[in-house]
């Protein structure tokens, strides 16, 4: 332990005289030069700090003497850097302010060598076996730090220095500089051999001379530039200084930067440490934009198929697209129906039924996205649609209110492919309602999807059910939330499960400017029959005919609705089935609302129905 | 050329490192304290502002705090410049909103580096 010490104590005791000699010898230098340039003030000025800083040194260094522990000999060592910096900065600026030809520039330059070997000798004053403060673990803590912002296992490593040189003793001494920087060296003495080491090691940077054999320097350039892959690596040129201008000519060529021979080790660290953050820049922010494509690649799969672009590209620009959690959202929430799909579907073939669901489907899916609500979900022949999720717009249920009635204009265009296919044509019943729900991508990790879910949905699948063919049903709340002329039809009530007071639904029948849309005025007028025609009736509840047959007379048709007289109070809207005394007919429908007495009930257009129904007519009528 | 707004409270660093800066091509602006380098931002608008954390009135720490907070201000990068090469400082001096650091004295190419580093990467 004593001999420890002993040894210390006498290193330290040889550090500090090689201090005092630096010491020395700077001052006597600087004492002629200062007697020389008395007569430039300005100089003169810069010179005396310089002294005082010397002077400075001096002091610290024999005050510091008696104590040996280590704190005070760091801070010995940062005081003394204080002061030496003082020392190199104004000598920098004293030389540059001089000619460089003038008689002191020389004893100047020299004492800028000494405070240098000054600076050398106060890094070693301390304890042998303490690290030096280049590489103590301070540095490696904020090192890892600005490696931890970039993510890669590469990032964790020094970086990779290819140098690249014919000549050997140019080429090594290069690699002595950069491997005390502690990079990691590779050297390769052609430029064929700089494009393989290249491909295989990806080095950080490349140090590449101008002049070689085979593949010169520019010719590597271009073949670096033509590789998709190696053109990220930046390339650093050397070249002697009569090659200036074709290494300027390199930059042109894709070179980051270029060195002249000799190359001065300052001055290359310099550009390699700076390049290097440069690249790790550029790696980070590829990273960042591969990451960010393929978030904006996953919403764009996720949502594609719901969304219309308008909002897909503001879910991007908005670059939270992912987080969309549960959320309560008021919204106006729209579903659809096909009247009457079951027994169609069983009409058709498994193949034909899907061709009619998909003409349709994609007729309203544009017409929804054209009102730039969210299909939300197909369920079977359902459309549930949104209007203000996952974006809130102030005209929510304006814009639902007119797709709505632009999806039942719509059935025309459906119907007519449909038709051209030989395909039954259909109608739909749409419902509307307005409120909040919860919003948000909903499912298991393996499968989810953005969607709403709540009371409001359920209560429009609710009043939906409640819509006749070709009619829009809507909740008060919806027309309370909207801001356009909504022009109204019947008004039924409706008692909903949950809730207390009956709801009050309307049926829409147009909506006003902008929109400007109007459903295609059906042929009102009632055509009586000649007498009337019995039948039965049975109410079908949960989609299950009632056992009760009750006695019902026909009075007047239009095409797509009866007046049926009963004598038996209806709980309104109700579904039922008719049947013909003579069991030859049976028809669906929907008993909607009252009209002089008589039920109205509509049912999906069907013109051999009405044809058999006139017959049935007449004969009654003979 | 870049403006860079040097704020340090030592008389001699001040006049010695504006003047090696300016040698280099650089506009150099001057504050004396923390309080006048925040004023000078916010007249100026620098390119960069080098920054000692030991300042009367407004200490950098401060500064930074301040700049990072001001929409204003916030693009400026910060370059703090500490005395003490202690890990608290280097830390205090990022989490503050320092863009990055060096240690005084001030070692002017490694430094030179860092403030071409941060114009390139703002431009």
């Amino acid at each position: 332990m004593k001999d420890q010490q002993r040894i210390e104590k006498a290193y330290l005791d040889d550090v500090r005289q090689s201090l005092y000699a630096s010491l020395a010898a700077m001052r006597s230098r600087l004492s002629s030069v200062v007697a020389e340039l008395q007569g430039q003030p300005d100089v003169l000025a810069d010179l005396e700090r310089v002294v005082g800083a010397l002077q400075a040194l001096e002091a610290s260094l024999s005050a510091a003497g008696e104590h040996d522990d280590d704190t005070a000999l760091a801070r010995l060592r940062h005081d003394q850097r204080n002061h030496i910096g003082v020392v190199e900065g104004y000598l920098e600026i004293v030389l540059d302010d001089l000619a460089d030809d003038a008689p002191q520039a020389g004893a100047l330059r020299e004492i800028a060598d000494l405070s240098r070997q000054f600076h050398v000798a106060l890094e070693k004053f301390r304890r042998p076996n303490q690290q030096s403060d280049d590489t103590d673990p301070v540095s490696a803590i904020f090192k890892s730090f600005r490696r931890g912002l970039s993510s890669g296992p590469r990032s964790a490593e020094p970086a990779t220095i290819l140098v690249v040189d014919d000549n050997d003793s140019g080429r090594e001494l290069i690699a002595q500089q950069l491997q005390r920087q502690d990079y990691l060296v590779v050297e390769a003495a052609s430029g064929e051999r700089c494009l393989e080491v290249m491909r295989s090691a990806r080095p950080d940077l490349v140090l590449l001379d101008l002049v070689m054999p085979g593949l010169n320097g520019y010719e590597v350039l271009q073949a670096i530039r033509d590789d998709e892959e190696l053109r990220r690596i930046p390339v650093v040129v050397i070249s002697g200084v009569q090659d200036e201008v074709g290494a300027i000519h390199c930059i042109d060529a894709g070179a980051s930067d270029y060195l002249i021979k000799p190359v001065n080790a300052t001055l290359l660290n310099a550009r390699v440490s700076a390049l290097l953050e440069r690249k790790a820049w550029q790696d980070r922010e590829r990273e960042y934009l591969a990451e960010l494509e393929k978030s904006q690649r996953f919403i764009r799969k996720v949502f594609g198929r719901y969304l219309s672009d308008e909002i897909v590209q503001r879910l991007l620009d908005d670059n939270d697209g992912l987080t969309l959690g549960g959320e309560l959202r008021r919204v106006t929430v729209l579903m659809a129906d096909i009247r009457d799909f079951s027994t169609i579907s069983l009409q058709l073939e498994p193949e034909r039924c899907v061709s009619l669901l998909n003409n349709y489907l994609a007729v309203m899916t544009e017409v929804i996205q054209a009102y730039r609500g969210t299909v939300d979900e197909f369920v079977g022949d359902g459309i549930l649609a949104v209007f203000g999720a996952p974006l809130r717009e102030d005209d929510d249920a304006d814009r639902a209110l007119a797709c709505a009635v632009a999806m039942q204009q719509g059935m025309a265009k459906v119907n007519a492919r449909n038709v051209a296919e030989g395909l039954p044509a259909i109608e739909i019943g749409i419902g509307l309602n307005t409120g909040d729900v919860i919003a948000g991508n909903i499912g298991s990790e393996l499968r989810s999807k953005y969607g709403v879910v709540g009371h409001n949905v359920n209560l429009t699948s609710r009043i939906e059910s409640c819509t006749a063919a070709g009619q829009i049903l809507v909740s008060p709340s919806t027309l309370a939330f909207s801001r356009v002329e909504v022009l109204c039809g019947k008004r039924i009530s409706v008692s909903v499960k949950g809730l207390d007071e009956p709801l009050e639904l309307s049926e829409v029948l147009g909506v006003g400017l902008p929109y400007d849309l109007l459903l295609e005025g059906r042929d009102e007028s009632w055509h009586q029959y000649a007498q009337p025609i019995a039948m039965h009736m049975s109410v079908l509840v949960d989609k299950r005919l009632g056992a009760e047959r009750l006695p019902v007379t026909l009075h007047a048709c239009r095409d797509n609705a009866l007046l049926v007289a009963c004598d038996t109070a209806l709980q309104l809207p109700v579904d039922v089935c008719l049947f013909s005394s003579d069991g030859a007919l049976s028809l669906y429908g929907k008993i909607v609302g009252k009209e002089a007495g008589n039920y109205e009930l509509r049912m999906t257009v069907n013109p051999s129905l009405h044809a058999q129904l006139l017959a049935l007519d007449s004969r009654n009528a003979k | 050329m870049a403006t860079l707004l040097l704020v340090e409270d030592n008389e001699m660093n001040r006049d010695m490192l504006s003047r090696r800066l300016q040698r280099r091509g650089y506009d150099v602006l001057l504050a004396v304290d923390g309080q006048q380098g925040i004023d000078m931002s916010r007249e100026h608008g620098p390119d960069l502002l080098l920054l000692d954390m030991s300042l009367p009135v407004k200490d950098g720490w401060q500064v930074a705090r301040e700049m990072k907070a001001d929409p204003a201000l916030q693009g400026i990068p910060l370059i703090a410049l500490t005395a003490h090469a202690m890990a608290d400082d280097r830390m205090r001096a990022m989490e503050a909103g320092c863009d990055d650091y060096d240690t005084k004295p001030v070692d002017l190419p490694r430094l030179l580096s860092k403030i071409d580093a941060l114009l390139e990467s703002g431009e």
